[in-house]
């Protein structure tokens, strides 16, 4: 083949790469092919690392775990897995501050609920109202060696046993101010709570933001890396969904890219098309 | 075909490098005051959460300072009253120091951290209302004490009228407290139970309002035992009478209060009239005894006050009277860029001489005082940006309940004529230094090659072999070579005076072609004067018209108008010669 051709190809070959990998991408809130700061590529990575399995659309749906953990699920579709989870004694970890995942709670018999609204505090590690500390209040093993988590705008949880609760001087913010308007009242907020259904228990985070990027750029944040893993750190497996919840949404070309992507018969239908490719540069004499 | 080409007209034509420049300047110009096109501050929120990356971390553990100081407010104000129950007043007052301390650290708080419409403010109202009761009681019960050592003195003095003085200081001091103490008592429930909500322990507060009632009953005996002593000890002078009366016994700011009484048994005429145990006013009674005041209410704290009146050593009864606070509104609105105007009313009286506190976003930054149609202003010295104000009156001293403004929001604009003026002047300085890179531009490229204006040009018809060679070398500059000699025919010459006022040089180029044609050079485009002479090495004019030639197109020298005929002259007969 002539050098000239094959610098041509590479060349193309390097661009389809890079433009590629770029469409993958995304910035929707949340999602796992958001490498930046709203998303929640590096929790995944996380996850990746410490062999939790992602349950990713296509995939063959895996035996129960022993911990499954969906953030800001949109419906009460993961309610199947979640229910295997809590029948085999494991515990279903949801994280969500919109409501949705109050569709899901009600589905699996939990009388927790999130109520939305941003709750704020006087005690704040940013210089926000909206960036909270709160201080752990229960005992839980998912708690081990963690005293104080940084939120970032929660909402808050009514029902369950409270594990983890704001201060006092803390109020939902309805002006968007960052202070407490006429009429509001200052009062504790429970921003992680845990009920048991027998005989697994449902863990309720009140707070999906604790899993972006944004969170772990900071160095030190009190024990919030602590606390993501020892979610992903237990005897049992966990699993991590990217089916149901907000992490598996994109938006424009990452979106059609990640659909077919996603599709099973896609992987058979790229190699078709790659030895088609290869059949015809021989044909042509171009390899 | 050939006069419509000659008609035909080049457009002005600057070069593409040129036109993109300008347009790159034109374009990056209004970003020059802030020349970030991105930063990550720009893309510091969605709609779930904060970028927390690109906020100032800095831990505020508030509920941890807030918290505590609430404790040790309460915990105070029971060593407090507990101490003024044994009597240790030095004790006392160095734990009202401390609890004053605790309250101005907690009001300051509340004001720093921007909590004025919480429940924190609903606990510092309620606090600044204990601390009136409480320094309050401090300095009657203080003051009660010491009447016991006069009692003594003056009883060892033999002075039966100041052991009278005593006992009706006595007797307005127990109304006082009595008075202080129940207030104490009537918002104690509304403070459990605000503190309560915030997880603050009420056990000492709750004990600190049992010990203001054992307080007020201690008193209460102490004063009724020694009035019965000093009754029995001295009898009252039977020829001396002061009597004294109120009415009504009730009033309200604004109101009037009158006070009247007669004095008999003496020709001492002049009465003092003594307020709460303190010498309020002297007056002058009439020549049969009969005195009377009349005092509008004001400035006087809501709640009972005493009155007693005395003359040559003879006390009145005690008579007291209730002041009832009323109800206020206060007015606030803008009356210029920082101005504000506003009107106090107590249910529709004016309140005259009273401070209303200015406040922006919960920090004081005005104090006016009214007028006595209950109106104030202020000139506020606010920075640009957007305010909310309130306006607010909380003054116990007057027997009127706090009243606070709507929320105004006040926006100062920058100024106008400073800003006007920096905006002519950037626009001044844009168009300057665009007009001195677009005339600095124009002459470069003038200088450089002399094309950028052009006169009307006629077109000439190139001979093909030229015109394919000339494509790659200067497209406009390029003039058409002469096939043969002819001064009335010849192109070259036409091009040469079309050519001569606009671009000397380019004329002077085409007749260096028409000669380099001439010598038999095959490409004349790429021939130069060192080929012409190599070819007529003896030939002197040619040399001579050669030499300038190259002062011209390469010396940059635009020749006087003598040189320019001996050019064309020179070059005629060149051509003649050669012909």
């Amino acid at each position: 083949m002539r050098p000239a051709i094959l610098i041509a190809i590479i060349l193309i070959l390097l661009t389809l790469g890079a433009a590629g990998a770029h469409l993958q991408t995304t910035t929707t809130d949340l999602s796992r092919f958001n490498p930046g700061w709203s998303g929640t590529a590096a929790f995944y990575s996380l996850a990746g690392s410490m062999d939790a399995e992602i349950l990713t659309p296509g995939t063959n749906e895996p035996d129960p775990a022993d911990r499954y953990i969906i953030i800001a699920p949109k419906d009460a579709s993961p309610s199947g897995i979640a229910e295997q989870v809590l029948q085999n004694g494991g515990s279903v970890i949801i994280a969500d501050e919109e409501g949705d995942a109050n569709q899901l709670l009600e589905a699996l018999g939990s009388r927790m609920q999130i109520v939305p609204g941003n709750v704020s505090s006087l005690d704040m590690e940013f210089a926000s109202t909206r960036t909270i500390i709160a201080t752990v209040s229960g005992n839980h093993t998912l708690l081990d060696g963690i005293s104080t988590l940084t939120f970032n705008r929660p909402s808050s949880i009514t029902g369950g046993t409270p594990l983890v609760t704001t201060s006092v001087l803390s109020w939902t913010d309805t002006t968007g101010s960052g202070r407490p308007g006429a009429g509001a009242s200052l009062g504790r907020y429970t921003l992680i709570a845990r009920e048991e259904v027998d005989p697994g228990e449902i863990i309720l985070i009140a707070d999906a933001s604790l899993f972006a990027t944004t969170m772990q750029e900071v160095r030190q944040l009190h024990d919030n890396r602590q606390f993501l893993e020892n979610m992903l750190d237990t005897n049992g497996t966990v699993s991590v969904d990217a089916v149901y919840g907000k992490t598996a949404d994109a938006e424009g070309p990452a979106y059609i890219i990640h659909k077919v992507k996603s599709a099973p018969i896609s992987t058979i239908i790229a190699i078709l098309l790659l030895m088609v490719f290869v059949i015809v540069a021989f044909r042509k004499q171009i390899l | 075909m050939n006069d419509k080409k000659q008609k035909r007209t080049t457009p002005f034509r600057l070069p593409a490098i040129a036109v993109a420049a300008f347009i790159c300047l034109l374009l990056i110009l209004p970003h020059t005051a802030a020349p970030a096109l991105y930063t990550p501050e720009m893309d510091a929120e969605t709609d779930l959460h904060d970028r927390v990356s690109v906020l100032r971390q800095a831990t505020q553990d508030n509920s941890g300072v807030i918290l505590p100081l609430m404790d040790e407010i309460f915990s105070s104000s029971g060593t407090l009253v507990l101490n003024l129950e044994l009597k240790d007043f030095s004790s006392a007052e160095r734990d009202l120091d401390e609890y004053l301390a605790q309250s101005r650290q907690f009001d300051n708080l509340v004001v720093r951290l921007d909590m004025s419409q919480s429940d924190l403010e609903e606990w510092r109202r309620l606090n600044a209302q204990n601390k009136e009761d409480l320094l309050e009681l401090f300095n009657d019960t203080r003051r009660f004490s010491e009447l016991e050592q006069l009692e003594i003195e003056y009883r060892d003095a033999d002075n039966p009228d100041m052991l009278y003085s005593v006992m009706y200081e006595g007797e307005a001091l127990k109304s006082k407290i009595k008075e202080t103490v129940a207030s104490y008592e009537s918002r104690s429930e509304e403070m459990v139970g605000v503190s309560r909500q915030f997880e603050v322990e009420t056990e000492a507060y709750e004990e600190s309002v049992e010990g203001t009632r054992t307080i007020s009953k201690s008193v209460e005996e102490e004063q009724e035992e020694r009035s019965a002593v000093i009754q029995r000890e001295v009898a009252p002078r039977s020829d001396l009478h002061i009597t004294l009366g109120l009415e009504p016994a009730e009033v309200r700011y604004g109101d009037t209060l009158n006070i009247s009484g007669r004095i008999s048994g003496t020709d001492q005429r002049v009465v003092s009239l003594y307020l709460d145990s303190r010498i309020y006013k002297n007056l002058t009674a009439t020549a049969e005894g009969t005195f009377l005041h009349r005092e509008q209410i004001k400035k006087i704290g809501s709640g009972m006050h005493t009155l007693y009146a005395t003359s040559d050593g003879k006390f009145s009864d005690v008579v007291s009277f209730r002041v009832i606070s009323r109800n206020t509104t206060l007015s606030l609105t803008q009356s210029g860029s920082r101005n504000i105007t506003g009107r106090l009313l107590a249910d529709d009286i004016p309140v005259s001489g009273a401070p209303i506190r200015i406040l922006s976003a919960g920090r004081q930054i005005a104090t006016p005082k009214t007028t006595p149609d209950g109106s104030y202003t202020a000139d506020l010295k606010l920075a640009e940006g957007e305010h909310h104000i309130t306006a607010i009156f909380d003054d116990t001293a007057y027997p009127l309940l706090r009243g606070e403004s709507e929320e105004l929001l006040i926006i100062v604009d920058p100024p106008e004529e400073a800003r006007s003026l920096e905006d002519y002047i950037a626009i001044f300085l844009s168009a300057v230094v665009l007009i001195v890179i677009g005339a600095g531009g124009v002459w470069y490229l003038r200088r450089r090659s002399g094309t950028v204006t052009r006169e009307t040009i006629p077109v000439i018809d190139d001979p093909p072999e030229i015109i394919a060679e000339s494509i790659e070398e200067r497209e406009e500059e390029t003039p058409p070579i002469p096939e043969e000699f002819d001064p009335s025919t010849d192109t070259t010459l036409s091009t040469y005076h079309a050519l001569e006022e606009s671009d000397y040089p380019a004329a002077l180029r085409s007749l260096f072609l028409g000669l380099a044609k001439e010598t038999g050079i095959d490409t004349p485009l790429t021939a130069t004067a060192g080929d012409i002479r190599q070819r007529r090495s003896g030939d002197t004019d040619l040399h001579a018209w050669l030499a300038a030639y190259e002062l011209v197109l390469y010396g940059g020298q635009i020749p006087d108008a003598e040189t320019r005929q001996w050019c064309v002259d020179t070059y005629q007969r060149l051509r003649e010669d050669h012909a």
